[in-house]
């Protein structure tokens, strides 16, 4: 009975009194971030390459992002790749390979502001033969104006929907992993 | 429904017996609990000599003849569960079995001599075994449904948290085995990770003495307990299987009891296997569910002393809908309101797969009680607590099985407690002191910033609750508490580290009066509580999936202070016919909750809305009525719940307030037909009304349409047979398989709830 009680209350003053010393925060290392996207639009018929560019290098919250658009001349195709960086350390992670490494549960959609403004064609395929969007052409009209070009990486979408291989995102589901809208003249 | 609340034994004259001589008896009376009349046509049975019997007018029955030795008494009335009481007869006894034959008012007075867990709760509604069984409800939550004031926010079908009157959340403390319960409870789709399938008894209890359990408790406080003390040193229990036809569930759960050489056992185990729910039209895609639960408790009562020791471990593993999964903005608009839910999939699967949530729950309690002196308890209680949950997202580069969300919680909990029952002065009290620490962990492995942050968290606490009766019928409560607060959060923004201290001092007060006219017993309370901020409300920083928003939380955050008065009556209104009326009104200064600050953050994920904690005025009102008409047979039963919320700044109804819900069940039971013990049939009928008081700003879509339900049982309790009760439930929940989407469900942006589920269980009780 005694050594009970003793031991009953010997365990609760040892609870009472008893809390860790907190260990040092760890800061995870954000190995998804995405940080810095860059669209290259290269001219087909040769000339300075055009750079849509969005920098966000402490990731979300603290500073605004910045996104950058160029002017695209009138009747002209250009051949696009884009590029998805993490510049949030000291180095440079392309997380553009694990988009490429995933290719059949991603697609990159770019939705102009108005259609016919520009028109985007998807030059590369995933081994189902769905088209993935790191590669496209993009071709300028006749038509001169101002307007925006939205690029969305959709993560697990449903490619076998209606129109998803044509780029309308419309019916393709999943999850927007990045959505960016640039601003666009065409001169 | 009905249940005993306490059990009386009164010894006869001393009765000099010789030993082998057969001619001692042993008499019985029942009797109601509120008016303390025998109650007649009680069922006895004496299994030992296999004999039974009724009582008679004055609820009286007699065995005599007796030999000394060890006996089971089982007493059942009419849609009653039985009770078992085991004795060791050596003289001539009388047993006095109280029971609560209108449990439907689930308003009771409980103060019980042995049961060290119940002490001091004056305003408590109880549910014991029999209605969980009933009910077959697997989550804690969802079985104190039927308690008037008790709704559920729920994120589907299997994660449900309990609002009691309007509180959710930090508003509400739930209490393990007399502990109170510390996890992830800042999460709307957190459920508490506790067993209820094992649990003996579950309770709500608000007013004076619900503050020794913490600030938090200005809601109202639930208490899940296991029934201790059984000097039967035989083994006892029950276990139960039962199959669900919607989720193909199989859920199953034991309980053993017995007296050792060690002490008295108690051992409880469950385990649920549960596949993809269904709605009325389309398989919840993602939504099963597996959760097992084990729990050991060892109490011996020895002279002046009663020791208690106990493990438990809870470990669930549940789905989050596919199509509930969305990121931004534009993802959401894709996904709500539609027919039916993105990645629906055609066929059932057991299969739990990202998006989902592992949690485990592991609590060790050592509970000391020594009797000072007559009518003087001294009471140690410590508990450790470990909580263990991981969260699931869908992730790029085969990161879907590394957590995004990671969180280890570390808790101690202490108490001590003094306890002075003085009977000749008709006062009672209980004055303690309580230590409560805290520390939370995130893992860096998940590479996402951490929506909580690391922080550590001690507690002191001083607590006081003073019963007076003044007379009869007339009691006088009042609870008092201190409470002392310290955290220290390491809080990371832009990558870099800062520790940030807390000091919060709060106080707690609440009277409450009891007083019986004739049969109707009215209940008046008034309570201030001040409730410190939760490190959620300081410091969530982040994307919160699912509502596709960004949570910051604002460090500047005060207490929140509530006033509430409340009033309940309850009682017989007539013959034949039960009441239970309450109303409260709160006033909550500073109430701190969620709201949209009209930001949309860019990030590369596209643009998200920016909600911030805030502190608001804000009053509740909450109206419960409830009507029995009992003829023995025929039970009606009708309920009414109606909840009011309104941000008084912003003039505004409050979100997340249960819209108005009203119920009427028939019960019909009889005894001895077809070879059948006792056969009851309910049919349940439930209106769900819209809720209209959501401002358009503050929620993306329109609230759901109101919606009627109802849901069907039978019940038959089969004769002893191999020294074991048998139960059998047939129980169909929607009936109809109505479509219908609840406000209180946080998926209803994206899927119907679920349809019609036709469930079979069995239980034996031996």
């Amino acid at each position: 009975m005694k050594h009970i009680n003793f031991f009953a209350i010997s365990t609760f003053m040892a609870l009472t009194f008893a809390s860790c010393e907190p260990e040092p925060v760890v800061v995870p290392n954000q190995e998804e971030l995405i940080t810095t996207l860059i669209m290259t639009l290269t001219p087909s018929l040769g000339g300075k390459p055009l750079e849509l560019r969005f920098t966000d290098l402490d990731g979300d919250g603290g500073t605004a992002p910045i996104i950058k658009g160029d002017t695209l001349s009138i009747s002209t195709i250009y051949t696009a790749t884009v590029q998805f960086l993490d510049q949030s350390g000291t180095t440079t992670e392309d997380i553009t390979l694990e988009v490429f490494d995933e290719a059949e549960d991603h697609q990159v959609f770019y939705t102009p502001s108005l259609t016919d403004f520009v028109k985007v064609d998807y030059k590369d395929l995933d081994k189902n033969g769905k088209p993935l969007g790191i590669k496209t052409t993009l071709e300028t009209f006749a038509m001169k104006g101002t307007g925006t070009l939205t690029l969305t990486l959709i993560h697990q979408p449903n490619k076998s929907a209606a129109k998803v291989v044509e780029g309308d995102k419309t019916n393709a589901g999943g999850e927007t992993d990045i959505e960016v809208t640039f601003p666009i003249v065409i001169k | 429904m009905i249940q005993k609340i306490y059990i009386l034994f009164t010894f006869l004259s001393s009765v000099v017996i010789t030993f082998g001589q057969c001619d001692l008896s042993l008499a019985i009376k029942v009797t109601d609990h509120h008016d303390h009349e025998g109650l007649s046509f009680a069922t006895v049975f004496l299994k030992e000599i296999n004999l039974s019997g009724y009582t008679d007018s004055t609820g009286s029955f007699i065995w005599k003849n007796l030999c000394p030795g060890d006996y089971h008494i089982t007493v059942s009335h009419v849609g009653c569960p039985s009770q078992t009481q085991f004795i060791e007869l050596s003289k001539s006894k009388t047993i006095v079995f109280e029971i609560e034959h209108h449990d439907e008012m689930l308003e009771t007075i409980e103060i019980t001599e042995t049961d060290p867990n119940t002490q001091l709760g004056k305003h408590r509604s109880t549910l014991l075994r029999d209605q969980l069984f009933e009910s077959n409800k697997s989550s804690i939550s969802e079985m104190l449904q039927i308690i008037p004031g008790v709704s559920l926010i729920r994120s589907g079908s299997s994660i449900t948290k309990p609002i009691i009157n309007g509180l959710v959340g930090h508003r509400i403390v739930i209490v393990n085995q007399g502990i109170p319960q510390e996890s992830q409870q800042w999460g709307l789709d957190h459920a508490p990770e506790i067993d209820g399938s094992t649990a003996d008894k579950v309770s709500v209890i608000q007013g004076p003495s619900a503050i020794q359990y913490g600030m938090n408790a200005l809601g109202g406080v639930v208490i899940v307990e296991p029934i201790l003390l059984n000097v039967d040193p035989h083994l006892h229990g029950e276990t139960g299987l039962s199959f669900h036809s919607n989720g193909r569930s199989l859920k199953s759960s034991t309980i053993l009891r017995k007296k050792s050489s060690l002490g008295y056992v108690r051992i409880a185990g469950s385990y649920i296997v549960q596949g993809d729910m269904r709605s009325s039209a389309y398989y919840l895609t993602n939504t099963g569910q597996r959760t097992g639960s084990f729990d050991i408790n060892l109490s011996q009562q020895k002279n002046k002393w009663f020791g208690t020791i106990s493990y438990s471990l809870f470990r669930s593993e549940q789905g989050i809908l596919r199509g509930s999964h969305i990121n931004n903005l534009t993802d959401l608009a894709q996904a709500i309101g539609r027919e039916k839910p993105l990645f629906t999939n055609d066929e059932f699967s057991y299969a739990i797969n990202a998006p989902r949530q592992l949690v485990g729950h592991h609590t060790a309690k050592i509970q000391n009680i020594f009797t000072l002196k007559k009518d003087q308890k001294l009471e140690l209680k410590s508990a450790v607590q470990y909580n263990d949950r991981n969260e699931f997202d869908i992730r790029r580069g085969n990161r879907s099985d590394i957590p995004a969300l990671s969180l280890s919680l570390f808790n101690t909990f202490s108490e001590i407690n003094l306890q002075i029952n003085e009977k000749e002065k008709h006062f009672n009290t209980k004055i303690g002191i309580q230590q409560k620490y805290l520390y939370n962990r995130n893992r860096p492995e998940t590479g996402i910033p951490p929506l909580i942050p690391d922080y550590s968290q001690h507690q002191f606490s001083l607590f006081n609750i003073m019963q007076w009766s003044l007379s009869r019928n007339w009691q006088l409560e009042s609870g008092l508490r201190l409470e002392y607060r310290k955290i220290v959060a390491g809080v990371i923004r832009n990558n870099a580290v800062s520790i940030i201290k807390h000091y919060y001092s709060n106080i707690a007060f609440s009277l409450g009066t009891r007083k019986q006219f004739r049969k109707l017993t009215t209940y008046t309370d008034f309570s201030i509580v001040s409730r410190p901020p939760d490190i959620s409300e300081l410091y969530s920083n982040g994307l919160h999936q699912g509502v596709s928003g960004i949570e910051e939380g604002n460090p500047n955050l005060g207490s929140e202070i509530m006033y509430r008065i409340g009033n309940t009556v309850s009682g017989d209104i007539a013959e034949h016919n039960h009441i239970h009326l309450s109303g409260h009104y709160s006033y909550i200064n500073d109430y701190i909750y969620l709201l949209p600050n009209g930001e949309n953050r860019l990030t590369i994920r596209g643009a998200f809305p920016v909600y911030n904690y805030k502190s608001t005025d804000a009053a509740l009102i909450n109206l419960n009525a409830r009507w029995i008409y009992d003829m023995s047979r025929w039970q009606l039963i009708t309920q009414a719940d109606y909840n009011y919320g309104q941000d008084l700044t912003n003039n505004k109804g409050l979100v997340r307030i249960p819209p108005f819900v009203g119920k009427a069940n028939i019960q019909y039971s009889f005894e001895n037909k077809w070879g059948i013990r006792e056969i009851k049939f309910s049919l349940e009928s439930s209106y769900h009304a819209r809720q209209t008081r959501i401002a358009i700003e503050d929620d993306f879509l329109k609230t759901p349409e109101g919606y009627f339900l109802q849901d069907i049982w039978l019940r038959l309790r089969l004769h002893q047979r191999w020294k074991a009760d048998f139960d059998v439930l047939l129980r169909i929940d929607n009936l109809w398989d109505t479509s219908y989407r609840d406000y209180l469900n946080r998926w209803r942006y994206f899927a119907d709830d679920t349809g019609r589920n036709v469930s079979l269980s069995i239980k034996s009780t031996f």
